[in-house]
């Protein structure tokens, strides 16, 4: 055999090996994302009744001056590689009974979105369950009705409810993919004035 | 006798590029496009560009297709051979680039599980661009093998002869 096809077998060798090996990545990363992402095997674990509110308005102006919310998620890590670059974006939306909206002595039930919020939760390696917990205070609020313009005394109740956008993104298969898993308008709980 | 043999392997290497560039992405592309999981939901495609994906499927699976019956169908280390190689594998980038530009690589699929909406996005750029870059180690091998069958022309006549 001629030196120059020796030199092109080891090249080509070498090619060879390059695509099997992201071929194989690639078939493994789709095979990792029907485990992870099977209805059936929860490894996408949120519990929407977990999530917990703590609203607080001033007694005098009606004006929100405190915000929590957290939501307790889990991600069992069924698949091959490890997930990367977690990240989960909520938005959460308020129904409720606007007074004097329109017209005055008339009320409105409306529906806003009043905060959105972005963590990064990093990564959760193969055959693990990382458990996480999503927060958020009042510096993610966009806007909030003042106390004032809510109806407390809607029928038939809740005075508030709550929504949520809720997205989670992740990168796999040593970041050749990527994935977004959204569900939107999920009903997370509601406030009744005590 | 060669020539027959040439022939016989070009439309054989032709039918395997047909089967792995045109009837399976095709295939694959009509089975997700409407994904119904029992008991479960329905799970739908939410692909806009669905037809230009598959025209470009087509067009180029058709273009590499051809490339390939007349490079597997001419001798070996011919520069005919070579030509056709290297036209196969540009067009083969061109093919690869097709899934990007047409949306091919940002699936989007829409679901209704157990009363909630949502949708899954699958994004699969990088994984298209990597094997681009394999492409292109592919094509520095193409132009070689131009190259060298052009500089050892009679040589590998003299070695064809003999055999």
């Amino acid at each position: 055999m001629r030196p120059s096809r020796v030199f092109r077998l080891i090249f080509r060798i070498f090619i060879l090996l390059l695509t099997l090996s992201v071929t194989v990545v690639s078939i493994l990363g789709g095979l990792s994302a029907f485990i992870i992402l099977d209805p059936y095997s929860n490894n996408i674990g949120v519990d929407y009744t977990d999530a917990s509110f703590d609203v607080d308005f001033n007694n005098s102006t009606g004006e929100l001056i405190a915000f929590n919310f957290s939501l307790p998620f889990n991600i069992t890590n069924a698949g091959y590689f490890d997930i990367e670059d977690l990240q989960v974006a909520i938005k959460l939306g308020i129904r409720y009974e606007h007074i004097d909206y329109t017209v005055p002595g008339q009320n409105d039930t409306i529906f806003i979105k009043f905060f959105e919020n972005q963590q990064n939760f990093g990564t959760v390696t193969k055959g693990n369950k990382g458990l996480f917990d999503f927060t958020g205070d009042i510096s993610n609020v966009i806007s909030f009705p003042n106390a004032t313009q809510i109806n407390w005394y809607r029928t038939p109740p809740p005075d508030l409810e709550f929504f949520a956008n809720f997205t989670i993104g992740l990168t796999y298969s040593l970041g050749l993919h990527s994935l977004a898993f959204n569900m939107h308008n999920i009903s997370i709980g509601d406030y009744s004035y005590p | 006798m060669g020539a027959t043999k040439n022939m016989i392997r070009g439309t054989i290497y032709t039918s395997v590029y047909v089967v792995t560039t045109i009837i399976i992405p095709f295939l694959l592309f009509n089975w997700v496009r409407n994904l119904q999981i029992p008991l479960v939901g329905e799970i739908t495609l939410t692909q806009e560009n669905y037809e230009n994906i598959i025209f470009w499927i087509l067009a180029f699976g058709l273009i590499i297709s051809g490339c390939a019956f007349f490079s597997y169908s001419s001798p070996k280390q011919s520069i005919r051979r070579a030509v056709f190689a290297l036209i196969q594998v540009i067009v083969n980038c061109l093919y690869l680039w097709s899934y990007k530009f047409s949306g091919a690589t940002e699936i989007l699929f829409n679901f209704t599980i157990s009363g909630y909406t949502g949708f899954l996005s699958l994004n699969l750029q990088t994984m298209v661009l990597v094997y681009m870059g394999v492409y292109f180690l592919t094509i520095i091998l193409k132009i070689y093998d131009l190259i060298d069958f052009s500089i050892n022309r009679k040589k590998i006549r003299e070695n064809r002869m003999k055999a």
